[in-house]
């Protein structure tokens, strides 16, 4: 049989955060992968129920300017 | 009654005073006109862009939150704060009824910089360990 896969751990039900806020680009940082695109649940472990709530703070913030779109800017 | 919170991006190129003022004098004022009750305003002060907007690195940030907006006046609100020039973007929300109460920039400003120096802290005294052991 082969080897079940590692569980793992909702960082938001950890700390019991039940609403993501989108003023906050130093929480929303850590979601982000080197390149800026947002991190795949896989990675992180986040629930589906939070990654869409990520996802949609995080792209409020890209729009107001708290957090870049891409590393590298022309 | 459904709440809504407001974030404005204002232009550098007003001063500190005069940001403020468009903030309290333009904004609130236009939707205090519309007929909405104001519960929360916060002028954050000047932040660095995370890109530049119409070639310019950094801006004022205004958030506040009101409550009894019909949706005409949701309308007119969006077609006048379109024709304000001094802003850069702005980003109107429906407040969710589970969220918690909205928190100051500058208190959540403080705590983020007692955790840097807390992290600070913690990177000299690995260094100190480090160099005994040596």
């Amino acid at each position: 049989m082969p080897p079940k896969p590692k569980k793992f751990i909702d960082p938001f039900e950890l700390a019991g955060i039940t609403h993501i806020d989108y003023k906050n680009p130093r929480l929303l940082s850590q979601y982000i992968t080197h390149y800026r695109s947002i991190q795949s649940r896989f990675h992180t472990g986040v629930k589906l129920k939070n990654q869409k709530k990520l996802a949609r703070a995080i792209k409020r913030a890209r729009i107001m300017g708290l957090l870049p779109f891409v590393r590298y800017e022309k | 009654m459904q709440e809504y919170e407001l974030m404005v991006l204002i232009t550098s190129t007003l001063t500190d005073g005069e940001a403020e003022a468009l903030s309290r004098e333009s904004v609130v004022a236009m939707l205090e006109e519309n007929g909405v009750q104001m519960t929360f305003q916060d002028f954050w002060g000047s932040r660095g862009l995370a890109y530049t907007i119409k070639g310019q690195k950094w801006g004022y940030y205004f958030v506040c939150r009101f409550t009894g907006a019909s949706s005409a006046a949701l309308i007119e609100i969006k077609k006048s704060l379109n024709i304000n020039t001094s802003l850069l973007r702005w980003l109107l929300t429906s407040v969710e009824k589970d969220s918690p109460a909205p928190v100051k920039y500058s208190e959540q400003k403080k705590e983020w910089d007692a955790l840097d120096t807390d992290r600070k802290i913690d990177k000299v005294l690995n260094m100190d360990t480090a160099d005994t052991s040596d």
